[in-house]
């Protein structure tokens, strides 16, 4: 190390590393915008355009599996309770053939020119129809769940955890008054005000839906807020706002996405709930939510009650949570690079 | 080092966590002695244990759990006719109107003292004491007492205003059990609110009670009988608090359990198992149809009061097809009356088969009366239907059950399903009736058509929740309650099957759907549990093989 | 540090406070009567309302119960056990909510920590994905249908467990609850351990620490997994606080004593006190976890601590 200290340099010391006769030209890259960078990293994704491609198809079953039968979600099929799948194809070779525990089931209950694809409930009701209906209802949840953690959560943990001091410290406070309150008697007090339906699911989510991703997102402002790329940009002028949205929240945004999947199902669930309470969409009609806490009591005697609304809900759990995946890593700015 | 300290502190939050509560890992450890003596049973108690106030309890389980432990003047049989029990021996007057009862001598609490008459004027003081706002405080009204006495320690009198056919059964009826004055004063508000602080005069003691949990009882040593009990019934009965009908059937399965109830959906599979029961419950489901003029101005129930419209809806409604569906040992209702309720008091035959099944399905009439209805209020009828959404699946069945009938015959019905305590709110007070139709029950406070006919009329504001009124029934009820039935015992059991016409069939003013039952399997090994449907079950004279 | 910590400490109690009365007003709310049983009339509703008090004004009856709270004193329920001090009902049940709470967070945090850290650290492989596949599966499927399909396998056919809770054996019996309660909170943790640790892993000072030499389970546990454990708390807390106020439908299954089936039973049943005392446990406890969450940020990551400070 001394040595070098005394050393000086001299312009001759240096010379060009590249082979002679070697032209050096800048390479033009074409510029392209934030967003055709993000779906490029999206589109390369296989998992995420899969779950794309599944969620689309469920989409497509929920508007239009309903009517692919001559049953309604509602209309009872007097003595065809209880029927497990039957699917014409199918049965041929052993899978979905109408038996159970050995017997034929359809011709037990004099149903043998019938075929329910997914079975039949208690009341003999198509679960198919019901199933898909179902999921019309709970993609309507799923998609409200979704805006309301991200509009208001997200907005709300970014404010609270990037301002801090007195703002945070109400702000939290707030929010730890209204998640201190357990959210069943938040809820069972909707009843008095609201009418059953979609409209006042929504209106619950939106009272207590969104502080779980307020948390995680004011944790993550709390972790980017103090690294250098911020404190550049604040000593280049930027406003709060601009801060905010255009400097954390991509880079928080990945957390944020899978946050508010995991909120999808919890929601699914807390709409079963209100049904229990009247408040949840109007009975017979029903939703994935409701179709698991009804097959539960049969899960030990007709598990095929259960089992369907079930493998719907984690099939679009899964697909949501892939495409989140892929989102997250389309608008991670660290992935751009890669 | 600080990185490893952080580390430890989120371990110790952790670990602190699950070692601060040592009081949950080895909990209340009273009450464990466990016996396999051969003489113990453990049932199960689908609803939780309430209370074992005799002033306060409501409920099924309750009833039954005071039952134990306690003695009235008489008790129930397996047939459920009175047998002697805290009295000895009785006698009533010629004219039906004095009851003297003579109770046991040597008979005392399980704390030494003696049963004595005062206990009985004790209990009953406080139960139609309007302070108290007993629930069964209305049974001395409806028993007609007039004044009872304590004649002396060992002699208990009452006079009733009219003869009753069900006064001495109803004695044997939880709210009708005496309470050890002196005691019960001591412990005042403590009274009943744990095992130490009950004395109990009848065949079992209560050893333990858990709240959600368990709770048990062990032969009385004191009680009267007690020699003949130890030689004879269970040593120890076990009542296991659980409402999971699947981890209960597997709990039985298992051999944990001497008895499970079956939800609609285990029946099937379970009802070739020995010791498959399906008892009869006296519940009896109806619609109440809002027909009075204080509805709120609902436009369905403006539409109800279409007698036509009504009938349309009770020939819509298929009750086998429901009861079938519901699969819960559950049957069609035949009238307003339920099964094995009453029996006539000269032939001994049931209401119901004197009666006949008054109601039928019958789609092509029901759209007949249907279109009638319509013709003459110029719309098609829509209207919301009520009922409990936490009151047990059956009922939600039921109402899609109901709805899909109705509407096959024309009706619009949306289900409109609220938890208990509001479907109660809404089916209203004196003047406030806020539903369309509900579906709703009643369960028979003593064994005789009374404890139904009394609901529909136009005095009883509380109950009457439809409003229905017709001056036909009000006299057909008047007269077997204050007119020619009061002598004529076959005149009054007349006027109630006429009254049950009048209100089911001419003026559909209810329309009942089906009366409750339960399925359940006992263990072949036990025998001896009695189920009344118009009473409290039995569990006092159970036999282990 | 200790400032910081005694003005938070004071914070915490004065939203309590807030939620206390909230909560009353709420209760003041709540439709229906607990008093709602078929066969009582109206004036015997009446007589039961002035014999607990309850015709009297709000604010009246507020600093009264505030008064009697004070003296553990949380009134008698209602419909629940008739009459029955609420302090004693909870005694005997809050120890095992709390017991079957704490079991399934330290099962789900040690499951979902090693899932997120396997498959964060073989990130796009099919071990990864096979970790993903069972975080969502952990969240789609509802807690009891997991506790029934546990008490079939395990309990019943098997016969390793006992099926029902039971007093003379409660850490046994308790088990299965645990699992069952724990399959949410794993899936959670696993989720946030994997993407943080994704990050971390990718972060400039891992870089360093692996040129340095340091070998990988050493770099994970003093390096990578501290980083990750903020949010990791964030999303354990309020899951821990649900926990231990326990799960009404776990305890139906199981035939556990404990306060969540307690207070679902409240509310149906519009138990007054009972809804109000369990209410009053769960925002304790969500308080004084929330505390401890944000005094463990400044005790993990110093640069809160002095943002905070200052």
């Amino acid at each position: 190390m001394s040595e070098l200290k005394n050393h000086e340099f001299h312009d001759d010391d240096f010379e060009f590393a590249h082979a002679e006769g070697e032209k050096l030209l800048d390479k033009n890259y074409k510029s392209t915008s934030y967003w055709k960078d993000v779906w490029g990293n999206f589109s390369k994704n296989k998992g995420a355009l899969i779950g794309a491609v599944i969620i689309c198809i469920i989409i497509l079953f929920a508007l239009i599996g309903p009517s692919l039968n001559e049953h309604t979600y509602k209309s009872i099929n007097h003595g065809h309770e209880y029927l497990v799948p039957r699917i014409p194809g199918l049965e041929k070779i052993g899978i979905a053939n109408g038996y159970y525990k050995g017997a034929d089931q359809y011709a037990a209950k004099g149903a043998s020119d019938v075929y329910y694809w997914f079975g039949t409930d208690t009341q003999g009701r198509d679960i198919f129809t019901r199933v898909w209906s179902g999921t019309q209802v709970s993609l309507v949840i799923a998609f409200a769940a979704v805006l309301v953690d991200i509009f208001i959560g997200m907005v709300y943990g970014l404010v609270s955890g990037f301002i801090g001091g007195r703002v945070d410290i109400y702000m939290q406070r707030f929010a730890e008054i209204l998640n201190g309150i357990p959210t069943l008697v938040v809820v069972t007090l909707l009843g008095l005000v609201l009418k059953p339906g979609i409209s006042s699911i929504i209106f619950s989510l939106v009272l207590t839906g969104w502080i779980g991703m307020e948390r995680i997102a004011r944790a993550q402002v709390l972790k980017v807020k103090e690294q250098e790329y911020i404190l550049a940009s604040t000593t280049l002028g930027a406003s709060k706002f601009r801060l905010i949205f255009s400097e954390v929240l991509p880079n928080i945004f990945g957390q944020v996405i899978i946050t508010s999947m995991f909120s999808i199902p919890s929601a699914i669930f807390l709409e079963a709930y209100l049904s229990f309470l009247g408040l949840g969409v109007p009975a017979p009609l029903a939703s994935l939510g409701s179709l698991v806490s009804d097959g539960y009591k049969s899960m030990t005697t007709f598990p095929h009650i259960l089992i369907i609304p079930v493998v719907v809900l984690g099939v679009l759990m899964l697909c949501f949570n892939l495409f989140a995946d892929g989102l997250r890593d389309a608008f991670d700015p660290k992935m751009l690079n890669k | 080092m600080k990185k490893l300290l952080s580390l430890l502190m989120i371990l110790l939050l952790l670990v602190g966590c699950s070692g601060g509560n040592p009081s949950g890992n080895d909990a209340p450890a009273e009450g464990a002695t466990e016996e396999t003596t051969g003489k113990t049973v453990t049932l199960q108690a689908p609803t939780p244990l309430i209370s074992m106030d005799t002033a306060v309890a409501t409920d099924g389980t309750s009833f039954s759990a005071m039952t134990m432990c306690m003695s009235g003047l008489v008790s129930l049989d397996a047939d459920g006719n009175p047998v002697a029990d805290a009295a000895e021996s009785w006698t009533v007057s010629d004219d039906g109107l004095t009851y003297t009862f003579k109770l046991r001598d040597g008979a005392v609490w399980s704390n030494g003292d003696p049963v004595t008459a005062n206990d009985f004027v004790y209990a009953w003081d406080r139960m139609t004491d309007p302070e108290t706002a007993a629930d069964y405080g209305f049974l001395w009204d409806i028993c007609g007492i007039e004044s009872y006495t304590a004649v002396d320690d060992l002699t208990f009198e009452v006079k009733l205003a009219a003869p009753s056919g069900f006064f001495l059964g109803l004695t044997a009826f939880a709210s009708m059990f005496p309470m050890n004055a002196k005691f019960a004063e001591e412990k005042g508000d403590q009274y009943a609110l744990s095992v130490n602080d009950m004395v109990y005069n009848g065949p079992y003691v209560m050893t333990s009670w858990t709240s959600g949990y368990s709770f048990e009882f062990e032969q009385n040593p004191t009680y009267w009988d007690a020699e003949n009990y130890a030689k004879t019934y269970a040593q120890k009965v076990i009542f296991r608090e659980i409402t999971d009908t699947q981890t209960a059937l597997m709990e039985y399965e298992q051999g944990n359990l001497d008895t499970v109830s079956l939800s609609g959906e285990q029946v099937d599979a379970n009802s070739s198992a020995p010791g498959f029961v399906n008892r009869l419950a006296g519940y009896m489901y109806y619609l109440a149809i809002n027909q009075g003029n204080n509805h709120h101005n609902r436009t369905g129930a403006a539409d109800l009061s279409n007698v036509n419209i009504r009938k349309a809806m009770s020939y819509a409604i298929d009750r086998e097809e429901i009861a079938r569906v519901l699969n819960d040992g559950s049957v069609a209702a035949g009238g307003i009356v339920p099964i094995a309720l009453a029996a006539n008091p000269e032939t001994g035959a049931d209401f119901r088969d004197d009666q006949g099944y008054i109601v039928s399905y019958d789609e092509a009439k029901a759209k007949e009366f249907y279109a009638k209805g319509v013709e003459e209020l110029g719309h098609d009828v829509t209207f919301e239907l009520l009922y409990g959404s936490d009151e047990g699946d059956s009922i939600i069945k039921a109402a899609e059950q109901i709805q899909s009938y109705l509407e096959a015959v024309g009706f619009t019905v949306n289900l409109n399903p609220k938890p208990k305590k509001e479907r109660l709110d809404l089916a209203g007070t004196a003047d406030d009736h806020d539903f369309d139709v509900m579906l709703t029950r009643w369960g028979p406070d003593y064994a005789d058509p009374q404890t139904y006919m009394d609901l529909f009329l136009e005095a009883s504001v509380d109950y009457n929740d439809g409003g229905y009124f017709s001056e036909a029934y009000e006299a057909l009820v008047h007269d077997a309650e204050f007119g020619a039935g009061v002598s004529d015992a076959s005149v009054r059991w007349q006027d109630f099957l006429d009254a049950e016409k009048q209100i089911v069939v001419e003026d559909a003013g209810v329309v009942p759907v089906f009366q409750a039952g339960g399925a359940m399997i006992i263990n072949p090994n036990i025998s001896g549990i009695e189920f009344h449907s118009a009473a409290v079950d039995s569990y006092r004279h159970i036999v282990v093989k | 540090m200790k400032k910081y910590i005694f003005r938070r400490v004071m914070i915490s109690i004065a939203t309590l406070l807030v939620i206390v009365l909230v909560l009353f007003l709420l209760m003041d709310l709540m439709p229906g009567t607990p008093f709602n049983d078929e066969k009582l009339s109206e004036a015997q509703i009446a007589m039961l309302y002035a014999k607990y008090g309850l015709d009297k004004p709000l604010l009246v009856r507020f600093f009264l119960y505030l008064k009697n709270m004070l003296t553990g004193d949380l009134g008698v329920s209602y419909a629940i056990n008739k009459n029955f001090p609420i302090s004693e009902m909870i005694k005997g049940r809050l120890g095992i909510s709390l017991a079957v709470g704490a079991m399934a967070m330290i099962f789900g945090t040690i499951m979902g920590l090693i899932l997120g850290i396997v498959a964060a650290l073989n990130h796009n492989s099919w071990i990864d994905n096979l970790c993903s596949v069972i975080s969502v599966i952990g969240v789609s499927v509802p807690s009891y249908v997991c506790a029934l399909l546990l008490c079939y396998y395990v309990a019943y056919k098997l016969k390793l467990l006992p099926i029902l809770y039971n007093q003379t054996a409660p850490f046994k019996s308790l088990i299965l609850p645990a699992l069952a309660l724990s399959v949410s909170p794993t899936a959670n943790v696993a989720r946030f351990t994997r993407s943080e640790m994704i990050d971390v892993l990718n972060s400039d000072y891992i870089l360093l620490v692996q040129s340095k030499g340091v070998k990988q389970y050493r770099m994970i546990i003093r390096h990578a997994l501290r980083n990750t454990l903020i949010p990791i708390i964030t999303v354990t807390g309020p899951l821990l606080v649900n926990l231990l106020t326990g799960s009404s439908v776990i305890e139906r299954i199981f035939g556990i004593p404990g306060i969540g089936l307690l207070m679902i039973s409240g509310i149906q049943q519009n138990d007054y006190n009972v809804t109000l005392a369990c209410s009053f446990i769960y925002s304790v406890m969500y308080i004084v976890v929330m505390l401890v969450v944000d005094i463990l940020y400044g005790v993990i990551d110093p640069r809160i601590r002095v943002s905070k400070e200052g």
